[in-house]
C-alpha cells in the first residue's frame, strides 16, 4: 500500500529514528561520542602517573598507574575470581531490589492504606545506617553470600521504590480522566498509562540502585567475608600492600561502570521495545 | 424523549468539603437532541468542567437525573468521546496508535478499528503522520489527533472541554472551520464547553449560558444561522446581536464586568 511510501517520508521518518542519519556524518559523530569520555579519563591517568613520578611517592601510599596495571596482571586470577564473586552479590542485591521495589511502588500507588503502613517503615529503614547494621547481619546470616545480598538490597531498593512510585504518580489528572472516561480499569491504567509514563523515572532509579548495590556488597565484604573484591581490599590494606589495594579499586571501578552502562543500554532498549512491539503489530495487521 | 442524547434534569452537585459543603451545581437542566451542537459558556468556576465529569460518568451527581442516550449515567457511558483542552497524547505511541487508545482502553478489538482510525486521520489531513510521534506534531495537529481519538468508536455524543483554548488565534479559526465540517459530515451530537463567545456562537445550534457560584443555567440562545458558517459571518449583524445578548446575560449573572467599567 501507499503506507510504505509514507514511512520513508522525510518529515515522518527522520526524527522517529535518529540512527538513520547520513552515514559519514553519523560515523564521525559516533566515534566522537565514544572517544570523548576517554579524554577525561586519559588526562586523569596521565596526571596520576606524573604525580607519582615527580613527587617520587612510595608504592604503599600511591603506586603509579603502570605498577597497578602490572599488579592486575600478576594477580589476575585472584582479581577475576573476586570480581566474579562480588559481581554475583551486586547483581543479586540489585535484582532483589528491583523485584521488591517495583511491586512495592505499585502497591503504594494503588492503595493509600498500604502507603500509610509501608512508607514510615521504609523511610525509617533508610534512616538506619547500613554500615552499622552490617555486623548484625553477619552475626545473623553468617559469612556467605546472603548478608551481602541483604545489605545491597537494603541500600538499593529505596531509590527503585521512590523513583517508580514518583513516576507512576506523575500522570496528568486529565489523562487519567480521559482514559477513565473510556472505561479503562485501574489495572489497565496502571500498565498502559502509568507504567509507560514512569519508565524514564524508573530507569533513573535503576541507575542509582545499581551503583548503590556495589556499595552495599562492598560494605558487606568489609564487615565479614572470606572472598570478593572488598575482602581482597581489606586484607591488602591490612598488609600495607598499597599496590593491591589500588589494583582491586580499579577492578571495582570497572565493575561499577560496566553495570551502570548495562542499565543505560537496557534503558535505550526498553524504549525501542515499545516501538518494536507496535511495529510487529502493524506487520501482523498488514499481512 | 428518546431522541435526547443528553438529558440533565434539575441536577445538583454538592462537594462535601473539609469545612463546609460546597454547592458546585444548582438545579442544572440541559438537553441536547440527536445531532445537535450545543455550547456551554460561562466564567471560570461556573461548573462547566464539573458538568463534563458528571455527563462522562467520572463523578456522581448529588440530585436530579442525568441521562445519556436515554440511560442513567452510572460510570462512563459507552457512546461518548471526550476532547480536553490539552491533546493528552501518549508520547510512546504513534499517532495512529494514539487514536486507537480509545479502542484499546474500552477493550474493543483494535484491529477492527484500524481502518476507521486511518480514515479519521485522513479526514483531518494527517494521513502522512500516522507513524509519527506526538512530539513531531504542532499543537493544532495534536488536537486534531485528539478529536480523531474521541470519534474513532463512532460515539453518539462528543464532549469538548475548551478544546481550542491552548491554540493560537489563527489555528483556532482553522479548527473551528474544521470542527464544523467534521460535525456536518458525521452528525454527532456535540457538547462544546468554552469561554469564548465567538467559538460558541460560530459553532452551535444552541448556546447555554452558565453563571458561577453555584453553577447554574442563566440563559439559553438559539443560533439561527445558515451552515456552513464562515469566519466572515462573525461580523454579520445576526452574530453581533447574539454576541451582545449572550454577553448581557453573562453580565447580569455577574460573570462579566459591565461594558461601562473602565477596566473592561
Amino acid at each position: 500500500m501507499s503506507n510504505t511510501k509514507l514511512s520513508s517520508d522525510p518529515v515522518v521518518g527522520l526524527p522517529a529514528n535518529v540512527v538513520r542519519r547520513a552515514p559519514g556524518k553519523s560515523a564521525g559523530r559516533r566515534l566522537k561520542a565514544v572517544v570523548t569520555p576517554f579524554i577525561g579519563l586519559a588526562a586523569l591517568i596521565v596526571a596520576w602517573a606524573l604525580i607519582t613520578a615527580i613527587f617520587n611517592i612510595p608504592d604503599y601510599l600511591l603506586p603509579s598507574p603502570a605498577t597497578v596495571l602490572k599488579r592486575i596482571v600478576t594477580d589476575w586470577s585472584l582479581l577475576t575470581r573476586s570480581f566474579g564473586y562480588t559481581l554475583l552479590e551486586v547483581v543479586a542485591g540489585f535484582c532483589v531490589s528491583v523485584l521488591v521495589g517495583i511491586p512495592a511502588a505499585f502497591l503504594v500507588v494503588l492503595s493509600r492504606p498500604v502507603e500509610r503502613i509501608l512508607m514510615p517503615i521504609i523511610v525509617a529503614s533508610q534512616a538506619v545506617p547500613k554500615v552499622a547494621i552490617a555486623p548484625l547481619l553477619v552475626i545473623w546470616l553468617g559469612f556467605g553470600l546472603l548478608p551481602k545480598v541483604v545489605i545491597s538490597f537494603l541500600i538499593a531498593f529505596f531509590p527503585v521504590l521512590v523513583s517508580t512510585s514518583t513516576g507512576l504518580r506523575s500522570v496528568e489528572t486529565d489523562m487519567i480522566d480521559l482514559v477513565r472516561s473510556m472505561g479503562a480499569s485501574t489495572t489497565k491504567i496502571m500498565f498502559k498509562v502509568r507504567l509507560p509514563t514512569a519508565l524514564p523515572q524508573i530507569f533513573s532509579g535503576l541507575k542509582v540502585a545499581i551503583s548503590l548495590s556495589v556499595v552495599g556488597a562492598l560494605v558487606g565484604e568489609f564487615v565479614g567475608a572470606d572472598r570478593g573484591l572488598g575482602y581482597v581490599m581489606m586484607t591488602a590494606s591490612g598488609a600495607l600492600d598499597g599496590t593491591l589495594v589500588w589494583a582491586t579499586l580499579i577492578v571495582l571501578i570497572f565493575l561499577g561502570v560496566v553495570l551502570f552502562q548495562l542499565i543505560a543500554i537496557l534503558e535505550r532498549f526498553a524504549i525501542r521495545w515499545h516501538v518494536s512491539v507496535r511495529q510487529d503489530m502493524k506487520n501482523v495487521a498488514t499481512s | 424523549m428518546s431522541d435526547k442524547v443528553i438529558a440533565l434534569q434539575n441536577v445538583d452537585l454538592i462537594y462535601s468539603g473539609a469545612n463546609l459543603p460546597v454547592k458546585a451545581l444548582e438545579n442544572v437542566s440541559i438537553h441536547a437532541k440527536d445531532g445537535e451542537f450545543v455550547s456551554i459558556v460561562g466564567p471560570s468556576g461556573c461548573g462547566k468542567s464539573t458538568l463534563l465529569k458528571i455527563i462522562s460518568g467520572l463523578i456522581p451527581h448529588s440530585k436530579g437525573t442525568v441521562l445519556v442516550n436515554g440511560l442513567p449515567v452510572d460510570g462512563p457511558p459507552a457512546s461518548v468521546g471526550i476532547v480536553f483542552q490539552s491533546p493528552l497524547l501518549m508520547p510512546w505511541r504513534t499517532i495512529l496508535d494514539n487514536v486507537l487508545v480509545q479502542i484499546d482502553m474500552r477493550g474493543l478489538p483494535v484491529e477492527k478499528y484500524r481502518e476507521e482510525a486511518r480514515s479519521l486521520l485522513k479526514m483531518v489531513g494527517l494521513s502522512a503522520f500516522e507513524k509519527a510521534y506526538p512530539y513531531q506534531l504542532s499543537g493544532g495537529m495534536q488536537q486534531r489527533v485528539g478529536i480523531c481519538r474521541a470519534l474513532v468508536h463512532a460515539p453518539q455524543l462528543l464532549i469538548m472541554d475548551e478544546p481550542f483554548g491552548a491554540l493560537d488565534a489563527m489555528t483556532r479559526e482553522q479548527m473551528m472551520i474544521e470542527l464544523q465540517r467534521i460535525w456536518m459530515e458525521r452528525k454527532t451530537t456535540v457538547l462544546f464547553i468554552t469561554h469564548s463567545l465567538t467559538e460558541a456562537i460560530f459553532l452551535s445550534d444552541r448556546v447555554v449560558v452558565m453563571g458561577a457560584r453555584p453553577g447554574r443555567v442563566v440563559g439559553e440562545f438559539v443560533v439561527d444561522m445558515a451552515r456552513p458558517r464562515k469566519i466572515s459571518d462573525e461580523r454579520s449583524p445576526v452574530f453581533a446581536v447574539l454576541a451582545d445578548s449572550v454577553r448581557a446575560c453573562l453580565e447580569e449573572s455577574g460573570a462579566l464586568p459591565s461594558i461601562q467599567s473602565p477596566l473592561a
